[in-house]
């Protein structure tokens, strides 16, 4: 490794900025939604300097991180409108409720920047000189916040600080006459040094013998590792006088914030890999020995003392900015990239279907021993699978904060009042569940804001308080969490529902329908009683659409409203999409899971006890009428029907109904695999899991199995 | 830049003091190698030195090593000049281990990193 490295390895610009935009990007959208929630904050109290100082310090971070990433016209817009912010906080402007109108829209317009990087989207870049041109006229003369900037650097942890520190590895080989040239390589190092915590060692294993020396040459190159919060431009200006003539490779090596700030780092023979100072080959031949690999490879002559000396400090540079970082944080997390938990919870599962297979195995074959290791084996995925389901979770709240923003624009529009108000935002659910759920919310709280609160002329008349509310909450309850939408507006119309359904056809003219049934006909595809069609709703999509993506997350939904009072939506979800206990049992040949958190009981039934009930399909447990549906008519499954069946009582929303099966297997650990295009339609069917011999056994959707056999009936008794 | 060789049986002393960068290098040399020529065991005094750069943290290593390679003893005698411990740590030479040649453990910059920035 004497020879300079080739020119080839030298670094790429664009790979490190992709790399530090890669790593920035989750934060960036926190960012955002950190910028928009203290805004709407701000709205309500103008004042509060603890929300300028929130709204500003996000700004501040969007404008250093953006600035960072070399995302250089985020970084201007917001530094602009940092100005504006520095001037409200230094109380030379008040947050009025037109600065923070565009605010918001500045926020989207970052957004909608952001997205232009990460999501090819597209952007009108007209807008932001706009924004910022009306920012201007209502807070003439904001400067830039040089100073204040400063007092908020110094003042703030590094995890409230503006720019996030990078730290850098730097290989610096000069050309051998660079001292001749009148260039001081170690000015060059000094300077490096003043942009933030440096190491810098030299490798002189060039520097040839007394009689081969030529005094002014420069035989020795250096390996700096930098850990700075400036931008990648102030490292390479360093160099910009000799980058033509020497050589100078420049890798992002740890980030604050980044995925795997815990705080060991990579290992001394992953770090000279890295830096090319050292072969695989070479390494899997230290890697056995006792002794440590730096020892080894400095004795077997593969890596000189110099290099692992200098990987050494690399390795305890990182460690010391990490446990710094560590200790400046109050809360000891990291952070880890969605698709690495994805792929772990894969992994579970895969694991639990393994060893479903072992504990059967074991049975099957009787072996004392290898049964007890199968048990084991079962305890330890148990906790495993919670503790990795765990991970997933994730608070609520941040899909609530969205909302706050979404009700503020939608109700100005139609020229209402309403507030919302949130409970339970810190109701944890599976990250999955939490995404897809989003834009049902986004429905069900729009057609609130639309067709639910009247305006406040209407209110007032009614006796009402003008200003409508929206409550938003989220409730563990079992294995599920309800989320609950309320709103205090007029309610569901009855007459008008009905008038609509005998208009569909969904409902006979007479017919005599509980209210609870009723509502449940606003899911129907196409059902809107809307008398307008607005831009916001009416126009009878969402509903269903609502419905379609809570059944999708095998969830229910529940309807309850009160003429003048207010209507209630609740859904109720699973905590998780990826495993459930189920309840396996037997038709036949074929395998059917009952979600357990559904099963109350299992009871027999025999020919004798349903020839005595006359067809009628009830059954009398202990003393109580259940209805039972028979699944091997209605899956038309084959083979012969027992003497003795089971009936499985489920309960859905309160209500026990029965499924009847030919044999109940147990318990069972179900991971849920997702139907192919082909079954996808299969009423009744949620999922698959595949069970511990390698057979499919297919996921009931209890609820709607239900739901589809009442309809059934309802037809039939129509007819 | 001053350079004193003091011979006394076959053991020399170097005594160097003032400006030593650049300008000097090409002398630095001849004086090395002139000890280096006449002596087997020799030391250094490097407590006057003023000013040091680049060039002559590379001519010390060229010297020690070629010291090692020739069998001979080189030694830092005294404490050396501050200027001299800021060169080292500024030229990024502090360290607490020599390079492979050096056997037994007589790397100056060992020696002058152990009382500077560590």
């Amino acid at each position: 490794m004497d020879e300079p490295l080739s020119r080839q390895d030298e670094y790429t610009r664009d790979q490190i900025v992709k790399e530090l935009r890669t790593t920035f990007k989750e934060e960036a959208y926190e960012l955002l939604a950190e910028l928009e929630s203290a805004l709407l904050e701000l709205e309500k109290t103008p004042d509060d300097s603890e929300q300028i100082g929130r709204v500003f310090r996000a700004l501040h971070t969007i404008k250093g991180s953006g600035g960072t990433c070399e995302f250089h016209d985020i970084s201007a817009f917001t530094h602009e409108l940092e100005s504006i912010f520095d001037k409200i906080r230094n109380g030379k402007a008040s947050a009025t409720r037109k600065i923070i109108d565009l605010t918001l829209l500045a926020r989207d317009q970052i957004r909608a920047l952001f997205d232009q990087y990460y999501q090819n989207g597209s952007v009108d870049e007209a807008k932001s000189s706009e924004i910022i041109a009306s920012l201007k006229e209502l807070v003439p003369d904001a400067k830039t916040p040089a100073q204040a900037t400063t007092a908020l650097d110094s003042a703030t942890s590094p995890g409230n600080g503006a720019r996030r520190s990078v730290t850098y590895r730097i290989r610096f080989w000069p050309n051998p006459q660079v001292l001749v040239q009148g260039t001081d390589p170690l000015k060059l190092l000094a300077e490096l040094r003043t942009l933030g915590a440096c190491k810098v060692v030299a490798q002189t294993e060039a520097i040839p013998y007394l009689g081969d020396i030529d005094p002014h040459g420069c035989y020795t190159y250096w390996d700096i590792i930098l850990t700075t919060n400036r931008e990648l431009n102030a490292i390479e200006d360093v160099f910009i006088f000799v980058k033509d003539t020497s050589y100078v490779k420049i890798s992002v090596i740890d980030r604050e914030g980044h995925i795997d700030s815990e705080a060991a780092y990579k290992k001394l023979g992953e770090i000279l890999l890295e830096r090319g100072d050292l072969a695989t080959e070479d390494l899997e031949k230290v890697l056995h020995s006792q002794k440590k690999v730096g020892e080894m490879l400095v004795e077997t002559g593969f890596v000189s003392p110099e290099k692992v000396q200098s990987a050494l400090v690399e390795q305890q540079h990182v460690r010391e900015m990490r446990e710094q970082r560590k200790s400046a944080d109050a809360v000891t997390s990291i952070r880890v990239a969605t698709d690495r938990l994805d792929s772990l919870v894969n992994l579970v599962g895969e694991l639990v279907t393994v060893q479903a297979r072992l504990s059967q195995t074991a049975l099957s074959i009787q072996h004392v021993e290898l049964s007890s290791i199968a048990e084991e084996v079962e305890r330890l995925t148990d906790s495993l699978r919670d503790t990795t389901m765990n991970i997933r979770m994730l608070p609520i709240g941040t899909t609530f904060s969205k909302f706050k923003r979404l009700v503020r624009d939608l109700s100005t529009e139609l020229g209402k009042e309403i507030e919302l108000t949130t409970d339970g935002a810190e109701t944890e659910l599976d990250k999955t569940v939490i995404e897809r759920l989003s834009d049902p919310l986004v429905h069900i709280i729009r057609n609130s804001i639309d067709h639910g609160i009247e305006d406040p002329e209407t209110r007032a008349a009614t006796g009402k308080t003008r200003s409508g509310t929206i409550h938003l909450s989220a409730v563990h309850s079992g294995g599920h969490v309800l989320i609950r939408v309320e709103d205090d507006g007029a309610g569901l119309d009855a007459a008008a529902i009905r008038r609509k359904a005998v208009e569909k056809g969904l409902l006979q003219k007479d017919s005599d329908l509980a209210e609870n049934k009723l509502w449940e006909l606003i899911l129907e595809p196409g059902f809107s009683t809307a008398k307008a069609v607005t831009g916001v709703s009416g126009r009878g999509v969402g509903m269903d659409v609502v419905k379609r993506a809570i059944d999708a997350l095998r969830g229910s939904i529940a309807i309850s409203s009160t003429k003048g009072r207010g209507t209630s939506i609740t859904l109720k979800l699973p905590l998780t999409l990826a495993i459930i206990d189920g309840f396996l049992t037997q038709i036949g040949e074929e395998h059917f899971i009952f979600p357990m958190s559904l099963v109350e009981e299992c009871v027999e039934l025999t020919r004798e006890d349903s020839q005595s009930t006359h067809g009628r399909r009830l059954a009398n447990v202990r003393g109580e009428l259940v209805p039972y549906i028979r699944l091997r008519e209605h899956f038309q499954a084959g083979g012969e029907r027992p003497d003795f069946e089971h009936i499985v009582i489920t309960n859905v929303d309160n209500r026990r109904v029965g499924m009847v099966v030919d044999t109940v297997v147990g318990e069972h650990q179900t991971v849920i695999k997702s139907l192919g295009q082909f079954y996808r339609n299969v009423d009744g069917i949620s999922g698959a899991t595949i069970l511990g011999n390698g057979t499919v056994a297919l996921i009931l959707n209890v609820p709607k199995l239900i739901w589809l056999v009442e309809r059934q009936e309802m037809q039939a008794t129509r007819v | 830049m001053g350079a004193a060789l003091e011979k006394t049986g076959e053991k020399m002393r170097v005594v160097l003091s003032g400006e030593i960068t650049l300008p000097q290098a090409d002398e630095l040399k001849k004086t090395f190698l002139k000890a280096l020529g006449e002596a087997d065991d020799i030391s250094i005094v490097l407590g006057n030195i003023q000013d040091a750069d680049l060039s002559m943290l590379q001519l010390f290593c060229s010297l020690h090593r070629s010291a090692l390679q020739q069998k001979k003893h080189i030694k830092l005698k005294g404490s050396a000049s501050q200027a001299l411990k800021d060169a080292v740590y500024a030229a990024g030479f502090s360290r607490h281990a020599g390079c492979k040649l050096d056997l037994d453990n007589s790397c100056l910059w060992v020696k002058i990193s152990g009382a500077h920035h560590g």
